[in-house]
């Protein structure tokens, strides 16, 4: 009699590679394979690289380096003013433009929320500036804000005769590059409408007969019920502003034109990417450039981390965080 | 079926996330393929008709000059066969053993004799130690004497101004008491300025201030470069009280007064009187606002020797690891030595590359003989001043950007300004020095 056992048959074990569970799994991962491989070699073994590279002198031309172990992390918190400083005002950045950023998003999608003729177009007039390239931005603030020349300086002599502010120097610098960040809150707008647009409208009309005004409704129905578009600004915000770079740079004047590797903003706008870029590109320190991008990416977990545990005492989600409804 | 279909197009999309990205890089046929790193505007000066028929085996690749993408470029041990650099970095690179000698293709070269180049090719020469002698890594396109002056006459005339001699040389003093004179103000701003010199912010500061202390016979590093000294060198202060004193009258584009363009670009618009460039800047010094109006004179002297050095000399050099060199050098020699540069020599962009080609130098126009004929005067001044091959040529500007809005507004001492600068910079150098193994 045969002691062969037939697969089909009720109880029988099947190997692994034909199990339901098995072949879900793998559907998934083929399914996702194209940005798992992307995320892999793209972003995680570019970070392991950097970190690694954190831990040695490397100069970028691959001569005589070698492992420094803490050596690099130790300056920057010992030794490295100029990064201090570039943290601090980083820090205030933040704290002055994300608020402005988020609040001023909030306030124009609630203007652009209205039922009135012709607000695509003001949508879309709104949403425009987020689109445009950084560079092209930079470039048309540098000649809104040029002193001699520039129509902001202009406007502020017709009230002021003779009076016009540096606005690239080191006194205005910050105002300025804050003032050229806002100018793209519409990227916000966005998903602000979409928040706004979510919120039923039986609520307002039940508040509406039983007396409230707008006000009332304004500050009891729609601010609580947008505080997760307004938690996921502000967490958006924070981890985009303290990464900030590019904007202080562009803002520069450089004499004789150009940008180069050394550049280096006004001191108030000396950000801690800026001294990352400038140890990197100015003094080939790869190293020590790469420990400050971890040691900022530190920084970002942890204003993240914080925010996300303050959420429990202002962030009212509908459904609960397990999903069941309140 | 229908999950063997979605395992096979999953695993179709896998392998094409592999496959594409090299789809592109395989050679066509026989040709070579030569990677130059420059301008692309440039470039078309390479890839001519001439240069695919005496070379029909060589295919030119261009990317754009990226000094991030030449790190990684060099990192992953492909960097690109031809490389624009300015003079002022051989020395580093060099040192760095990232350049390909190439004495013995000069030496055996029929279009580029070693005894034909202008002496600005000593900025492509180093011997391990110098920059000037020894081996030759590189060469200019072309070049200009930088620091001659352009000025606008018609500005210089409503200020009643004499003009600068086009063959004796002003003083610095006399520089700057003429950029006082020709500023104008108008509340705040600052409608004309009166020059431009000494670009600090822009990579330059550091060349501006070798020139002026040689002049002096004094020099910002010890004699083997491994230390800069600013705090102790007294024609250092000097130079830059100099310039200090020209940006609190608010005479040049500074951080105080920060301009929104260049100042190449306000002299063309009118808005300087006087700019401190190379002959370079004749061939476009001239624009519908100043056509007429610009004259150029010769570099101003700061002390006791007259000395006029070119500090840019952006030319090419050719990688040592590159896989081709005969055929990299076939490029090379193509475009410094035949019909480009005969066509740059023609263009008024630069002073040639050969001294065989500066009589091609335009002299058509009153104007373009005028600016040949200080630019000749100039030649016997011409001069090389050393860089230090332990500092990236970016590093002692960047250093004094950090410091001087604050010693301008007077808010940081010049003393303590330039200790934190000298700290900055020799602890870079002491790096290099760690890592080249001295």
């Amino acid at each position: 009699m045969s002691m062969a056992v037939n697969p089909g048959a009720a109880g029988a074990r099947k190997p692994f590679y034909r199990r339901l569970a098995f072949r879900k799994g793998l559907h998934f991962y083929l399914a996702i394979s194209p940005w798992l491989v992307g995320f892999i070699l793209m972003s995680l073994v570019p970070l392991i690289i950097g970190l690694l590279t954190s831990f040695t002198n490397y100069d970028g031309f691959d001569t005589g380096f070698k492992w420094v172990g803490w050596f690099n992390y130790k300056w920057l918190f010992t030794m490295d003013k100029d990064a201090w400083w570039g943290l601090y005002r980083t820090a205030l950045l933040t704290i002055v433009a994300v608020p402005l950023g988020s609040i001023g998003g909030f306030a124009l999608a609630t203007l652009l929320n209205q039922k009135v003729r012709g607000m695509g177009l003001f949508r879309t007039v709104f949403y425009i500036p987020s689109i445009v390239p950084v560079v092209v931005t930079a470039l048309m603030f540098r000649f809104i804000y040029d002193r001699d020349g520039g129509p902001l300086n202009a406007v502020i002599s017709l009230f002021a005769p003779g009076k016009a502010l540096a606005w690239l120097s080191n006194d205005w610098c910050t105002p300025s590059l804050i003032m050229m960040m806002l100018w793209g809150l519409g990227g916000g707008v966005v998903i602000y409408l979409a928040g706004l647009q979510g919120i039923p409208a039986e609520l307002k009309e039940v508040a509406a007969i039983d007396g409230a005004s707008t006000w009332q409704s304004f500050r009891h129905i729609t601010i609580p019920l947008m505080t997760p578009v307004l938690f996921f600004q502000l967490v958006m915000g924070i981890i985009r502003t303290l990464q900030t770079f590019s904007e202080p740079l562009l803002l520069t004047p450089l004499v004789s034109g150009g940008t180069f590797m050394g550049a280096v903003p006004p001191r108030n706008n000396f950000l801690f990417v800026n001294q990352a870029f400038n140890q990197i590109f100015a003094y080939n320190r790869f190293g020590y450039g790469t420990a400050m991008l971890w040691v900022l990416f530190l920084v970002v977990l942890l204003f993240t981390l914080l925010i996300f545990k303050s959420s429990s005492f202002w962030v009212y989600y509908e459904v609960d965080q397990e999903g069941k409804e309140k | 079926m229908r999950n063997r279909v979605l395992i096979i197009l999953g695993a179709i999309l896998l392998l094409s996330a592999f496959i594409i990205p090299t789809a592109g890089t395989t050679l066509a046929g026989d040709k070579i393929t030569i990677t130059i790193m420059g301008k692309s505007n440039e470039i078309n000066e390479f890839y001519t008709d001439d240069f695919k028929k005496a070379f029909p085996n060589i295919q030119l690749q261009v990317t754009e000059t990226d000094m991030t993408r030449y790190f990684a470029m060099n990192a992953a041990g492909d960097p690109p066969d031809l490389v624009r650099v300015y003079g002022s970095s051989v020395p580093m690179l060099a040192a760095r053993k990232l350049l390909l000698d190439l004495t013995p293709y000069f030496k055996t070269s029929k279009y580029l004799k070693l005894s034909d180049l202008s002496p600005v090719a000593d900025l492509y020469k180093f011997d391990g130690k110098r920059q000037g002698k020894g081996a030759i890594y590189g060469m200019h396109k072309d070049w200009s004497p930088d620091m001659t002056i352009f000025y606008n006459k018609k500005m210089l005339a409503a200020a009643g101004v004499a003009f600068p001699s086009a063959t004796k040389p002003m003083t610095y003093a006399e520089f700057g008491e003429m950029m006082k004179k020709l500023t104008k103000k108008e509340g705040d701003r600052v409608i004309q300025y009166g020059g431009s010199s000494f670009p600090i912010g822009d990579g330059w500061a550091e060349q501006y201030l070798k020139f002026m202390c040689a002049s002096n016979g004094v020099s910002i590093y010890s004699k083997d470069f491994k230390k800069i000294n600013l705090v102790k060198n007294a024609e250092v202060k000097k130079a830059l009280g100099w310039y200090i004193d020209l940006a609190k009258a608010h005479a040049i584009p500074n951080p105080l007064d920060p301009a929104s363009d260049w100042d190449g670009a306000l002299f063309t618009a009118g808005k300087i009187a006087i700019q401190q460039y190379g002959y370079w800047f004749g061939a476009m010094a001239e624009s519908d606002l100043t056509k007429g109006a610009v004259g150029m004179a010769p570099a101003p002297i700061w002390g006791k020797k007259r000395l006029s050095p070119c500090i840019t000399a952006t030319g090419y050099v050719i990688s040592r690891k590159t896989k081709y060199p005969k055929e990299a050098w076939q490029v090379f020699e193509f475009y410094m030595g035949r019909e480009p540069a005969i066509s740059r020599a023609k263009s008024g962009w630069g002073v040639p590359t050969l001294k065989s080609l500066y009589r091609l130098m335009p002299q058509g126009t009153p104007y373009e003989k005028a600016n040949y004929e200080v630019v000749q005067g100039e030649l016997k001044y011409m001069t090389v001043l050393p860089n230090n091959p332990y500092l990236d040529r970016n590093a002692v500007d960047s250093a004094f950007n950090k410091h001087w809005e604050a010693v301008i507004k007077g808010t940081e001492t010049l003393d303590a300004a330039l200790k934190a600068i000298e700290d900055e910079v020799n602890r870079a150098i002491a790096e290099g020095v760690m890592r080249l193994g001295e």
